[in-house]
């Protein structure tokens, strides 16, 4: 019993095969003999199933309204993005600009509390600025006072070492 | 090929060629899938709201559009019977209620009628790959290379098991 289903089987695999490479039912139906029954209530059945296909339509009208809808999304989608734009080169970026520089400006003050600008110029610009105002403080007098007490200082020195 | 390409970059109109052409054959799976026609024709447009969403990831690669659009439609069918209690399908009697007659043609016979309501009704009553395979191969006329791939099945499980299901209809039928 088992074998001659498998047979039966074989030859049903081996008919639809040569039905999807284009062979028609009568030509399929004279190369298997022994198949003949089988093969032919098959066909039936794959008559009926195209018969039934083409009773399984949308309705027209739904096809219709997704088109529309379709074309609702579509002009949305189209708004939304010069809204992105506008947010990504007016607003992000400006502000992620904005934040490298604020972080930059922390770091060179944590760096050195004396100065608070990190470029050259400005450091030496400083330390001129603090030459003159170290010149301008010096009175003339009070160097000569302090040059004369200096060397007071390294005479009294060399007395006491002798 | 061309089509998508112009999908993919936006153009809506070729998307909506896409969804003309593709509309009923997914239909049809869905609704022998579902057993309901409105659900069929709303998780249809769910297929092709996906599909807009997410066309530009698509690549050929040898597996055409509707392939594709079918592998979405399935995986939406597997979503919508996991939200889903057991259906009517269960209730033969049930599933006729709620399918609005299709256009009558007044050239068909009752029989002819009836005999189209039986395959409905005997393709709800198959194991959900004979179904499937049914589905794919004789309502979407797809190739056993592309239903294999939907189905996740060897072209050769592919062959054994719509020879078993054109077999199990048939019986169905005949009682």
């Amino acid at each position: 019993m088992n074998t001659m289903n498998d047979k039966t089987e074989k030859i049903l695999i081996k008919a639809l095969e040569l039905f999807d490479q284009g062979k028609s039912p009568e030509e399929i139906l004279r190369l298997f003999p022994d198949g003949r029954q089988e093969l032919g209530e098959m066909f039936k059945t794959i008559n009926l199933l195209k018969a039934t296909k083409k009773e399984i339509l949308p309705e027209k009208n739904f096809v219709i309204n997704f088109i529309n809808h379709l074309n609702t999304i579509s002009l949305i989608r189209n708004q939304k993005n010069p809204i992105g734009r506008l947010i990504r080169w007016q607003i992000v970026a400006p502000a992620a600009v904005l934040a490298i520089f604020v972080a930059l400006v922390l770091i060179n003050t944590s760096s050195s509390p004396q100065t608070t600008f990190t470029s050259l110029p400005d450091r030496f610009e400083l330390t001129a600025i603090q030459e003159e105002a170290m010149a301008a403080e010096f009175n003339p007098e009070l160097i000569n006072f302090l040059d004369e007490e200096s060397n007071i200082q390294e005479v009294d020195i060399v007395l006491t070492n002798l | 090929m061309e089509l998508v390409e112009r999908a993919q970059n936006g153009d809506t109109g070729a998307f909506a060629t896409i969804y003309q052409t593709f509309f009923t054959p997914i239909f049809r799976y869905v609704y022998i899938r579902v057993k309901n026609k409105a659900q069929a024709e709303d998780l249809t447009q769910t297929v092709f709201l996906k599909t807009f969403q997410s066309i530009k990831n698509f690549k050929e690669q040898g597996r055409p559009l509707l392939a594709y659009l079918f592998t979405i439609a399935r995986n939406a069918v597997i979503d919508h019977w996991r939200k889903e209690k057991s259906r009517a399908g269960d209730d033969p009697e049930e599933v006729f209620k709620n399918i609005p007659d299709s256009k009558i043609n007044v050239e068909e016979t009752l029989d002819d009628k009836k005999e189209i309501k039986s395959v409905k009704e005997a393709l709800w009553n198959l194991t959900r790959d004979q179904q499937e395979v049914i589905n794919l191969k004789f309502i979407a006329e797809l190739s056993n290379k592309e239903t294999a791939k939907i189905m996740g099945k060897s072209e050769e499980a592919i062959r054994q098991l719509q020879c078993r299901a054109l077999k199990a209809l048939r019986e169905y039928l005949k009682q």
